[in-house]
């Protein structure tokens, strides 16, 4: 009895390793909503990212018009779409500018793209994040299982994968600011 | 369950048909890497999975014809080999790509097959086999309970190490009672690395912040391989003990400057001079004992 102690604890080892994980999965797989959603724009190709600083400020800056210094010509950013992210439908659709500056409202003190920095749209007032990837560690593991153009809902430890599809690559999902609900 | 002794002609058959099966292990994977886009589904199963289920078969009618001899042995380890490919080329030519839930099933079955395997023929190959499957099983049914969570997990890969360390310590323990020593320094050697790799960097700040907890920790945890190395009669453990000595000593001396001030490193050079002298005279002295 005691020489199989020592192979009954190699097995309980492992055992007690999976079983531990799996209650704290099923225990805490709840699923989390910010108090708002989100407007982004998705760049059709990578000439565009050009685009992405100034179609922010298009949406975010009432007094910013395509007469403002440093507007090019090389690339058509205007055909670019603005898409709203509705938590409680789980799914996006597409908004006209004036739909999304209505939406904007006060949600922000906002200012001058000169002082752009002291505006932080990236966290949501409840302290929710939009990322490019879904980082997790898996273990010893030797593939991912999550594509490269997952969006990801994160705060502190939680995570969740959102239904967005950037089929041309994660970074060309361009995050503009969160909007009340 | 015991080792008998083994000639040095079988010693270096066993050899020869361990490489030779491992030559064929290589050269099945790189014809299916090398031509995966001609070949057909046919052809893609029966070279991958067929190889591996004719091997084993082969493996069972050379153990009945011969159970002393090691020819079985070989096909044994071409089967261990090749099955797994087999199992995820089957399952990708029917639609199911390799994510978490396909490595689990492919382990699952590796690992039950090769565990029936031992308990009925009692092979030190099929034991390792047996315990290579169990821990990829272990591995990959973790990932795939973290691949359904909501929330990240912090240094998952760091307490499966300990604890496929530790459980590898134990088994080495229990095979090592049974007289059974073939795998016994193996799983002392790649237990108490895991084990101690684990511990050092939860503690040593590279890979995680630095927990003082944990740097403790990893320094009982050495203390106890220069500790157990003696019963247990283990060079790897007097080994790693002494390597994961100098590591930690190199961690700390770190923060010794924080102590001490622009004194800190000269103290630390006299305090690792003399550190390293003692750790000469504890080797020498633990290492008579083991012999």
């Amino acid at each position: 009895m005691k020489k199989n102690l020592l192979l009954y604890l190699a097995i309980l080892i492992p055992t007690l390793m999976i079983i531990t994980t799996a209650i704290n999965v099923i225990y805490f797989n709840i699923n989390k909503i910010p108090a708002q959603n989100f407007l982004y724009t998705i760049l059709q190709n990578s000439s565009q990212q050009i685009c992405a600083t100034e179609f922010k400020s298009k949406i975010l800056f009432p007094e910013y018009n395509d007469n403002h210094p440093g507007t090019h010509t090389i690339v058509d950013c205007s055909t670019l779409p603005i898409y709203l992210y509705d938590f409680n439908m789980g799914s996006s659709k597409t908004i006209s500018l004036s739909q999304a500056k209505s939406l904007l409202g006060h949600t922000h003190k906002l200012y001058p793209p000169t002082k752009r920095e002291a505006n932080d749209l990236t966290v949501s007032t409840d302290g929710y994040k939009i990322k490019t990837y879904c980082q997790k560690d898996f273990g010893l593991v030797w593939f991912a299982d999550q594509s490269a153009d997952e969006i990801c809902l994160v705060k502190d430890h939680y995570q969740k994968p959102l239904n967005i599809s950037a089929p041309n690559g994660a970074y060309n999902f361009i995050f503009i600011t969160w909007v009340k609900q | 369950m015991v080792d008998k002794p083994v000639s040095m002609e079988r010693k270096l058959f066993r050899i020869f048909n361990y490489v030779g099966a491992a030559f064929v292990f290589f050269g099945i994977s790189y014809f299916i890497y090398d031509n995966w886009e001609v070949l057909n589904t046919f052809t893609k199963i029966f070279s991958t999975l067929g190889a591996a289920v004719a091997a084993y078969v082969a493996a069972l009618l050379m153990y009945f014809y011969n159970k002393e001899s090691s020819s079985s042995s070989a096909f044994f380890m071409i089967a261990g080999l090749v099955l797994p490919i087999g199992l995820f080329v089957t399952l990708n030519v029917y639609g199911y790509a390799p994510n978490f839930l396909t490595s689990l099933s492919v382990f699952t079955i590796c690992f039950l097959i090769f565990l029936i395997s031992q308990i009925y023929f009692k092979r030190n190959l099929l034991l390792f086999f047996s315990i290579l499957f169990a821990t990829l099983f272990f591995v990959s049914f973790i990932s795939y309970l973290i691949s359904k969570s909501s929330f990240n997990y912090m240094y998952m890969t760091q307490y499966e190490l300990m604890g496929i360390g530790l459980t590898y310590l134990l088994l080495g323990r229990y095979l090592d009672i049974y007289s059974h020593y073939t795998l016994t320094g193996p799983l002392y050697l790649i237990g108490g690395f895991f084990l101690l790799a684990a511990s050092f960097s939860l503690g040593a700040g590279f890979v995680a912040p630095d927990d003082n907890a944990w740097r403790v920790i990893t320094g009982l945890l050495i203390f106890l391989a220069f500790i157990l190395s003696i019963p247990l009669k283990s060079k790897s453990l007097l080994y790693l003990g002494s390597i994961f000595l100098v590591c930690y000593v190199i961690d700390l001396s770190a923060h010794l400057e924080n102590v001490f001030g622009h004194l800190g490193w000269p103290f630390v050079l006299i305090l690792f001079g003399f550190l390293l002298m003692l750790m000469g005279y504890g080797f020498i002295f633990i290492y008579k004992k083991i012999r």
